[in-house]
């Protein structure tokens, strides 16, 4: 009897492995436009590769049929709309310390004095701004304001506001902020400790600090359910699940005055938390969710035009202004601190193929040709960023003073960083250079950047609202501890260049070249990509709109109502 | 038997408490400053040390830990979240259902699948039927559950579109969650099952019992079972504490919101209130369910019985 | 007298062993077991050899390529060689279930003999802190450990080690206890062996056979373990080819290739099969009551 149990659990097994190889093949040649479809054949790879180009290069919204009645038309709400976000929002408290999935759904719910773009602040509580003198500035807010509780909004909550924020230790980037006063009851004064100067300098004072009622704040629980100026409010919140915001009647401002961004087109809004990508594919195909961010890139010609959903849903790739980077670490008398093996790594870098397996466009320039003050010729220049030459990384490697140890080379665990950082690897031991990846969180991977033992290489990304925003991160001193740039850099005149650039009057492209340039003599840092996020996004959704800074607003978009 | 009981639950108690002690060691002693997580690289060292203060940081590790049994265990808070800003009880309290729905609702199916394969299996010992579901357990017990689920996604949702792979809308979603996370363990309790009841088989109460010419089904439910439940008793508790345990990553398969996933979260955030509540949970779980196995055991078990009932100890 | 009782104790213990092989040739679940087990070693040491490609040989003209002939087992977002990273993968793999259960029982040994045989208030003290130790379920008490060190290939086997220690303990203390009641004791103890040397020398040959069960048993509960904890992301991390680790980076790619996800956990499933049909080969073999 054991016997004929033990043959048989090996005959079943071997079934069972047959069966699912079958159906992992299966299923592979299924997909009727899909790339694995005729995996045998040698063509198949080009094909897929045309097709994914085809795919992201889909950069126009698809145009909007003026023929159909539209919410803009009827001057109704479109019913519901289910968003799918991959992380936990965790809490609905009014500041995004972690700008998480949080960072999508907290803007509906509050609002503050201004919205920003890369030159403007757009009044959106507040009337509009009086530069009082270099150190004061006055702000008058409208006298009507009302949050979703009926609580009148005063210049008292406005202050209350700041003095939370403040103390949760989340108002970041208020190194000019001396402090708040009342004027009178709709209007305060903010003080300067420095002349503002820089562009778009105020964005974390003016437009990121959210304003509420000082008596809903003590009363109610904020983080779970908060009560906010903005035009929806939040009907149920389920922690790692779903949060549903439901369009407000009684919205304060008067429909001529509603700016952009604080429209409500959309009666229910519901976000639901899906952590695994694939599942929002299923999501989309059974029609329970009406949008995704996160569609991975290889699904996203189902959804294109053509696709087996293309009858349901449309596709765009948002243009982002991200780079994504590699560094080296300048503490001390560390190796990256020699030129000669800066320009070594650097060389040994192939754009394409990090690019390709990170699922990027791939880098030309220090910064994204998304931004209006752009200029071509920034790609045209003949250095590390667009020429991968071996033969010249050994070179310098030679000249340099590396000595086989082996380099850690940190990422977070996102998988354009995993992949990207397998490839460098690869690339660098192509070169004789030894490396081992480091994958962590990446709070744990930014909390890494100033401890001069924690790392020799990392790569990481940032963005804004600016050209010259986005390298905030990169090579201005002040957004550091330490007092020195990203990779505990103390070389003063990056900062020095940046400042200079960064000046409402120097934001200009000799200032700018001027930056790129050092930077690039000096091998201080490489950028292999530009992200892109792809929206999958069900057709009845006649017009994507964003707010100021370029933010999707599901409340301002133009939906089909027939 | 009173007394065994009374014993049985202080020791329990005590082990809870040392488990907290424990995991507050542990995560006290691991590298990486939370306050640096928190506030990321923009903070000065002032800030990071105000932090430090706010969140009681810069005592004594002995002052920390009295801290935080007294909060735990007198006063019953397990503190807020220090990402989040939520209470962590209340965090925990709305995610508590739906990890023990799975997890009792596994148990359930491990204990009346498992028990009647495993009784189908031994009574048919030896024949085709049992060779059949034998091997059927042996490859279930094999195969990782996490990986289980992952194919029963792929068919039952990307093929057939039967089921929904993910959240927590209706009682559907929790269909498959339930299935993977108890495959494993009505795989393992068949062939428990099974081994027990052969083992029985051959007794000479059962040789008895047929000779005097007791019916057949009369001789399996009223002399085998009892005998063979004892094994089975123990691997159903360990079963259980499995699938709650485990349930961290079957929520993850599924973006199921318990408690599981709260402490995956919670880990990668360095939310130490948040992990130990969780990682404390799971321990009290266990710990309970230990208790329920031993007072099962003593309740079938004459010579524990005994052994209390006269005194001795 | 001592010569003839070492002479007879060696005979002893090569027909227990011979014995223990017969009956495991006897059974076919083992051999199957075993010839399986044995491959999947194989293979995996021999992976230099044998693989097709470099472990991280990317090519990024056939990248998510369906099993072919080029490529078995297709190939993954970077363009590797699935085939070559499983065979590569399997030495993480098994090298972290081989060692942690190993170093598992070995310590498992050391404490419970000392338990088992001394008894009295040093048996109560280890048990309890062995009651504390695993009043986390070890699935948990590996979460904690690996996110307090990190992860890593040299954290997971550390994490799995612990976890598995006190069910080894227990285990050995029992057979102890059973064995320590037994003649053969007092008779080493009236002739004045040292107590250490009668732990080693009488008790622990009689406790091996359960060990050696649990152990490889251990093994495949070690892989899963291992790879659960990788594909959450706190075991071993990638470019490491380990199996889980394989798993978590296929999830994104489920739906359009499901090979990705198939053939890891396949090489997962049949490496604990044949460690589960050994160990019950095993277990049968060793079985006093069946022998004879």
């Amino acid at each position: 009897m054991k016997r004929r149990t033990k043959k048989l659990a090996a005959i079943l097994t071997i079934a069972c492995m047959t069966l699912t190889m079958l159906a992992g093949c299966g299923n592979s040649g299924s997909g009727s436009t899909d790339a694995s479809n005729d995996a045998g054949n040698s063509n198949a790879s080009a094909d897929a590769a045309a097709e994914q180009e085809t795919v992201a290069a889909v950069i126009e919204q698809v145009e909007k049929d003026e023929s159909r009645a539209t919410t803009e038309t009827t001057g109704e709400r479109f019913e519901k709309l289910v968003v799918a976000i991959n992380a936990d929002p965790q809490d609905l408290n009014p500041w995004n310390g972690n700008s998480g999935t949080k960072s999508y759904i907290y803007p509906y719910v509050y609002e503050k004095l201004f919205d920003y773009d890369a030159e403007n602040y757009y009044p959106v509580l507040a009337k509009g701004y009086e530069v009082v003198d270099d150190y004061h500035w006055d702000v008058e807010i409208y006298d009507y304001i009302y949050d979703s509780a009926g609580n009148h909004i005063t210049a008292d909550d406005v202050l209350y506001s700041y003095q939370v924020q403040i103390d949760s230790g989340y108002a970041v980037k208020f190194e000019m902020f001396e402090s708040i006063e009342k004027v009178d009851d709709y209007t305060v004064r903010f003080t300067w400790n420095k002349p503002i100067d820089g562009v778009c300098e105020l964005e974390w004072v003016l437009c990121q600090i959210v304003i509420f009622s000082q008596k809903a704040y003590e009363e109610g629980d904020f983080a779970v359910s908060p009560v906010g100026t903005g035009p929806y409010t939040v009907k149920s919140f389920t922690a790692g699940s779903s949060c549903v915001l439901e369009a407000r009647d009684d919205y304060w401002q008067t429909e001529e005055l509603t700016e952009r961004g604080h429209h409500a087109n959309v009666q229910t809004l519901e976000f639901r938390v899906i952590s695994e990508s694939a599942q929002h594919v299923i999501g989309l195909q059974s029609g329970t969710l009406d949008f995704s961010f996160n569609v991975p890139t290889e699904n996203l010609s189902d959804f294109a035009e053509g696709g087996q959903y293309s009858d349901r849903y449309n596709i765009y790739r948002a243009p982002s202004g991200q780079i994504q980077w590699l560094i080296g670490n300048m503490s001390g008398n560390s190796i990256w601190s020699d030129i000669n093996f800066r320009l070594a790594v650097y060389y040994a870098m192939n754009t394409e193929a990090i690019a390709k397996v990170a699922n990027i466009e791939a880098g030309t320039a220090l910064c994204s040709a998304k931004y209006d003050n752009y200029y071509e010729a920034w790609s045209q220049l003949d250095n590390y960023m667009t020429n991968y030459d071996v033969e010249l990384a050994a070179e310098y490697l030679e000249k340099s003073g590396y000595n086989g140890e082996t380099l850690k080379l940190l990422a977070s665990n996102e998988e354009a960083f995993k992949n990207a950082a397998t490839m460098i690897q690869s690339l660098l031991t192509g070169i004789g250079v030894n490396v081992e990846v480091e994958i962590m969180e990446e709070a744990a991977v930014s909390a890494c950047l100033t401890e001069p033992d924690a790392y020799d290489l990392t790569i990481g990304y940032c963005g804004g609202p600016t050209l010259i925003g986005t390298w905030n991160r990169l090579f201005n001193n002040a957004d550091f501890a330490d007092g020195s740039c990203i990779g505990m850099n103390a070389d003063e005149k990056v900062p020095e260049l940046y400042a200079a650039a960064n000046s409402a009057e120097g934001y200009n492209m000799e200032n700018l070249t001027a930056l790129m340039q050092y930077v690039v003599d000096n091998a201080y840092c490489y950028v292999y990509g530009y992200p892109s996020t792809s929206y999958v996004y069900n057709n009845q959704i006649a017009e994507l709109v964003t707010n100021y800074a370029a933010e999707l607003r599901f409340g301002d978009c133009v939906y089909y109502m027939d | 038997m009173r007394k065994y009981i009374i014993n049985r639950l202080l020791w329990m108690i005590v082990i809870v408490i040392a488990t907290a002690f424990l995991i507050f060691s542990i995560l006290y002693f691991t590298p990486g400053d939370p306050a640096r997580y928190l506030l990321g690289t923009t903070a000065s060292e002032a800030d990071i040390a105000a932090k430090h203060e706010q969140m009681g940081l810069n005592d004594p590790y002995l002052v920390q830990l009295g801290r935080y049994m007294y909060d735990t265990f007198i006063r019953f808070d397990f503190g807020t979240s220090w990402v989040f800003e939520v209470p962590v009880y209340s965090e925990l309290a709305s995610r508590l259902p739906r990890t023990l729905i799975i997890g009792l609702f596994a148990m359930v199916l491990n204990v009346i699948v498992g028990l009647s394969l495993g009784i189908f299996a031994g009574t048919h010992s030896g024949k085709w039927q049992d060779s059949l579901t034998m091997a059927i357990a042996m490859v279930f017990v094999s195969c990782p559950d996490f990986w289980v689920a992952l194919m029963m996604i792929l068919l039952f949702t990307a093929r057939l579109g039967w089921l929904p792979a993910y959240g927590i809308d209706s009682w559907k979603c929790y269909i498959m969650p339930i299935i993977a996370s108890s495959l494993g363990g009505v795989a393992n309790n068949a062939r428990q099952t099974r081994s027990s009841i052969l083992e029985v088989f051959r007794a000479d109460y059962i040789t008895t019992a047929r000779a005097k010419g007791q019916v057949e089904k009369k001789v399996v439910l009223h002399h085998m079972l009892p005998n063979a439940l004892m094994p089975i008793i123990t691997s159903l508790g360990t079963g259980l504490s499995r699938i709650v345990a485990g349930s961290a990553v079957i929520e993850a398969v599924f973006s199921i919101p318990g408690v599981g996933q709260y402490m995956l979260t919670s880990v990668n955030y360095r939310d130490y209130p948040a992990v130990r509540a969780c990682v404390l949970f799971f321990a009290v779980f266990a710990a309970i369910v230990m208790l329920l196995v031993d007072l099962v055991y003593a309740f079938v078990d004459p010579r524990i019985k005994a052994k209390y009932d006269s005194g001795r100890k | 007298m001592k010569t003839i009782k070492r002479e007879k104790e060696k005979e002893q213990k090569t027909s227990w062993l011979a014995e223990t092989l017969v009956r495991m040739v006897k059974s076919p679940g083992a051999k199957v077991g075993t010839f399986l087990f044995v491959l999947m070693c194989l293979i995996c040491i021999l992976a230099p050899v044998i693989a097709p490609y470099g472990v991280n040989e990317m090519d990024l003209n056939a990248m998510f390529k369906g099993p072919c002939r080029e490529h078995w087992f297709g190939t993954d977002a970077m363009g590797r060689d699935i085939l070559t990273r499983l065979l590569y993968g399997g030495r993480y793999s098994l090298a972290l279930g081989v060692c942690a259960s190993l170093f598992g029982a070995a310590i498992g040994i050391v404490i419970g003999s000392v338990a088992g045989y001394f008894g009295g208030i040093v048996e109560t003290i280890i048990m309890r802190i062995m009651d504390v130790w695993s009043s986390l379920p070890s699935m948990l008490l590996c979460i904690l450990i690996s996110s307090a060190l990190g992860a890593g290939f040299f954290n997971t086997i550390l994490a799995l080690t612990v976890g598995g220690v006190p069910g080894n303990v227990r285990m050995i203390r029992g057979q102890i206890l059973a064995e320590r009641s037994k003649e053969y004791l007092e008779a080493a103890e009236s002739i004045n062996c040292s107590r250490v040397s009668i732990m080693f020398k009488h008790l622990l040959p009689n406790v091996v056979s359960p060990l050696i069960v649990t152990t490889t048993m251990g093994i495949g509960s070690t892989i899963t373990t291992s790879a659960s904890l990788s594909y959450i992301g706190l075991g071993v991390q990638p470019p490491t080819p380990e199996w889980g680790a394989m798993l978590s980076d296929a999830r994104a790619h489920i739906l359009n290739y499901p090979y990705l996800m198939t053939f890891p956990g396949l090489f997962i499933a049949v490496t604990i099969l044949a460690i589960n049909l050994l160990g019950d080969g095993l277990r049968d073999a060793l079985d006093p009551k069946l022998r004879n």
